[in-house]
């Protein structure tokens, strides 16, 4: 039976701790106290908490200039219970007994002792080299005139620069949170995903020069995109907070669905505006990327009479 | 150098609206008219000053021509300004010139300077303004959307009227313009008669002589008074096109079938004759091959579809070479002010490259492939949105290609539908033919039938 004091932050975060084995504890910003509070607010001589033979835990005050305030209350005396937050001046305190439960151990997530190797900066740096080579290479196909590997610097620079604002947030979150920023993770979970994605997208392309006719292929787009997004913001979560797995989960899918709602919506207002051009994108690769030769000239023909008749009804709709 | 074939019709208060959709509507745009403030004056009521001026002016001008005195003078009762009328507001919104060719008041004047009561018959009446400034209805007879002809009716008995002539003129022969240019009054240009415009579809007298906006439907007459041709186009400086005579001629004939119950319906079926003798050359037959760069395309099909050509072998910077070839119709249909239809383009370009990898050579190819658009003018209230679709085909010839296909529907009539298709082969490493058609204004069946012709016209050589 000891009498627990802690210290909070504005967000009723735990600043300091205090154990105190004696039955009274005296507060205030004098010397002689057990506990010192350097708060100008706070009177030499500010409060005494107090247990008694059954463990209950009192708080007197001890005719101060500005009181204390319980739950928002001023009062003289009180009996404290664990949530109860006693403000003194513009200190934050909680106390209660140390024969408290405190919550259940979270477990450590499985994933998170596998993406260790995330943490070595050797390896942030490797994906950092392989995303600017991704990135050249891909200019270099894009690039119809000379090429010249100087004007590509700058814009490596600013994309690294652009992909940078996502780690250095999470990071800077979890150092407000008085956790490890853990940069070098951040960022090579980050490049991972970008890659994941360059990777999909290369995919994508092939599958859409090669099955344009697919109906439902925007939807497959957007859940696959909607997935790469959830991985992100799912494993950035893991590195960044201390959290349980279903507050995680939660936010994860709460901002993918959102993001997901977001695009669909605006798609849906592209396709409900008129527009004079034709709504298409062409993918097109050299031969040897395509699974076989086609249809015949005939069967294409036919096959233009769903679009026709797509067309005629969308006349009857507005 | 397709100039583009300005109607003639005078649109008075929409020009606000017009710049809204920027260069889509270029015509009437440039055309837009307000009188400068130092001409405010009440137009109407100097039209009669206007015309004695004028008289004297062509008498001097024209020595020669004793005729055009005569004939200005004798026929100007028969010649008028007609005017759509807002209904609302009851005041005019554009104008152009009528001539009338029978004793009991019919009158020919251009399809598009009455579109507007054809298409919104609730927010528009005709009217006809007389050179002794009376004012009266007008009624629509018949039209005709292809030659931008319309015949409307007026209450009057045995009133002055055109002849029309029996046989077009010699070239060179004196022709004269009459209509009332910017509502400045009605006006006499002396001109040339120039022959039927060169392969063109739909033929057009081509008219040495300045016609400008607001002589839309005006005659042109010859030494004798009698109509040759209808005022309807202008490519600027000096180069008029007017309505020759046969659909003139024919279109007067049909005065005396019954006027149409519902014109949507007529313009429709005019159209799809149109259409009909426009495609039906290229359905028929296969179509000649002709080589461009290392592939053969289409050559010509018929002698109304001009083409141009260009290449970029003089860039010695360019690490591709591009040659095209276009081919467009010269001439559109128009149905109201926000659509135009009855056009027909006809693209190639092959593309090559040494010095590319074969990867950044398509994504160079591919690029060429992203702005397909449409040949006609047409607005939301029209047509609905193009919706799409692709494939890879392999023709005949065995070319393998891949085609987006897409079309969009004309919502008056339910037959007629904008069709485009872009293609390109994939079967070589190391060059690419993109290929590419707009038709406006055509049925599901005519379509289909001359996209399988254009697919079959490609191959490598």
């Amino acid at each position: 039976m000891a009498i627990i004091i802690e210290k909070l932050a504005a967000n009723n975060r735990q600043v300091k701790h205090y154990r105190f084995g004696q039955s009274s504890v005296s507060i205030g910003r004098g010397y002689d106290n057990d506990i010192r509070l350097d708060d100008p607010y706070v009177g030499a001589e500010h409060a005494v908490i107090e247990q008694d033979a059954e463990g209950q835990i009192h708080i007197r005050d001890c005719q101060s200039l500005n009181g204390i305030h319980i739950n928002g209350k001023v009062q003289q005396q009180a009996r404290l219970a664990k949530d109860d937050v006693v403000v003194l001046g513009k200190t934050r305190l909680r106390v209660f007994d140390s024969a408290e439960q405190v919550e259940p151990a979270l477990r450590l997530s499985v994933i998170e002792s596998r993406l260790s190797f995330l943490s070595h900066w050797r390896f942030t740096f490797l994906l950092a080299f392989v995303y600017a080579l991704a990135l050249t290479y891909q200019t270099y196909l894009h690039t119809f005139v000379e090429f010249e590997l100087g004007k590509m610097l700058p814009r490596l620079i600013s994309e690294l620069l652009i992909l940078s604002v996502w780690p250095l947030l999470f990071g800077l979150l979890s150092r407000l949170q008085k956790q490890d920023a853990r940069l070098a993770s951040q960022y090579s979970i980050l490049l991972l995903m970008v890659l994941i994605g360059m990777g999909l997208s290369l995919l994508n392309q092939w599958l859409k020069f090669n099955f344009a006719q697919f109906p439902a292929w925007n939807g497959v787009e957007l859940v696959a995109l909607g997935m790469l997004f959830f991985t992100l913001l799912w494993l950035t979560l893991l590195i960044a907070f201390h959290q349980p797995t279903y507050r995680r989960n939660r936010i994860a899918l709460g901002c993918t669905f959102l993001l997901v709602a977001c695009l669909m919506g605006w798609q849906e207002i592209k396709q409900a505006d008129f527009s004079p051009r034709p709504p298409y994108q062409f993918v097109l690769l050299p031969g040897t990327y395509a699974i076989d030769d086609g249809v015949s000239t005939e069967e294409f023909v036919e096959g233009l009479a769903s679009t026709y008749e797509k067309t005629a009804t969308s006349r009857g709709k507005e | 150098m397709f100039s583009d074939l300005l109607p003639l019709v005078e649109w008075i208060c929409t020009k606000a609206n017009k710049r809204k959709h920027g260069k889509a509507l270029f015509a009437q745009a440039e055309w837009g008219y307000s009188p400068p403030s130092g001409m405010t004056m009440k137009l109407t009521s100097l039209i009669g000053t206007t015309v004695c001026l004028l008289c004297s002016l062509v008498s001097t001008t024209l020595l020669a021509e004793e005729n055009a005195k005569d004939v200005f003078g004798h026929y100007q009762p028969a010649l008028f300004q007609i005017r759509m009328i807002e209904v609302e507001s009851g005041n005019k919104s554009s104008i152009g010139s009528g001539f009338q060719v029978s004793d009991d008041g019919l009158i020919v004047t251009n399809y598009h300077v009455i579109s507007d009561s054809v298409f919104s018959p609730k927010k528009y009446r005709i009217e006809y303004l007389t050179h002794t400034g009376e004012t009266g209805p007008l009624t629509l007879q018949h039209i005709d959307v292809v030659n931008d002809l319309a015949l409307v009716r007026r209450k009057v008995e045995g009133a002055e009227h055109f002849p029309l002539a029996d046989s077009l003129p010699a070239q060179g022969d004196s022709i004269f313009s009459l209509g009332n240019p910017h509502d400045l009054g009605m006006i006499v240009v002396p001109g040339t008669y120039n022959g039927l415009k060169k392969s063109s579809f739909n033929q057009k007298i081509h008219f040495t002589g300045s016609i400008n906006p607001g002589m839309s439907g005006g005659p042109t007459v010859n030494a004798s008074g009698q109509v040759v041709g209808v005022n309807v186009a202008t490519a600027g400086n000096q180069i008029g096109f007017l309505v020759p005579l046969a659909p003139l001629q024919a279109l007067v004939a049909r005065a005396k079938d019954a006027t149409p119950e519902r014109f949507m319906d007529e313009i429709q079926r005019q159209l799809i004759v149109n259409q009909e003798r426009l495609l039906s050359p290229f359905i028929q037959a296969p179509w000649p091959l002709a080589s461009l760069g290392q592939a053969s395309v289409a050559g010509e099909v018929v002698d109304f579809l001009p083409c141009w050509g260009n290449s970029n072998a003089d860039d010695k910077n360019a690490r591709y070479l591009t040659v095209q070839k276009r081919c467009r119709l010269d001439e559109e249909i128009f149905l109201n002010q926000r659509l135009r239809t009855g056009t027909l383009e006809l693209e190639y370009e092959w593309l090559t490259s040494n010095k590319l990898s074969s990867a950044a050579f398509y994504n160079l190819y591919e690029q060429g492939m992203q702005s397909a658009g449409p040949g006609n003018n047409a607005g939301k209230e029209n047509v609905t949105n193009y919706q799409c679709q692709q494939q890879r085909v392999s023709n005949a010839q065995n070319m393998k290609l891949r085609f987006v296909f897409c079309t969009r529907a004309y919502k008056d009539f339910d037959q007629l539908f904008d069709v485009l298709i872009l293609g390109a082969s994939y079967g070589q490493a190391q060059q690419g033919l993109i290929s590419h058609f707009t038709l406006a204004g055509v049925t599901q069946q005519m379509s289909q039938a001359f996209t399988q012709r254009f697919v079959e016209a490609m191959a490598w050589q």
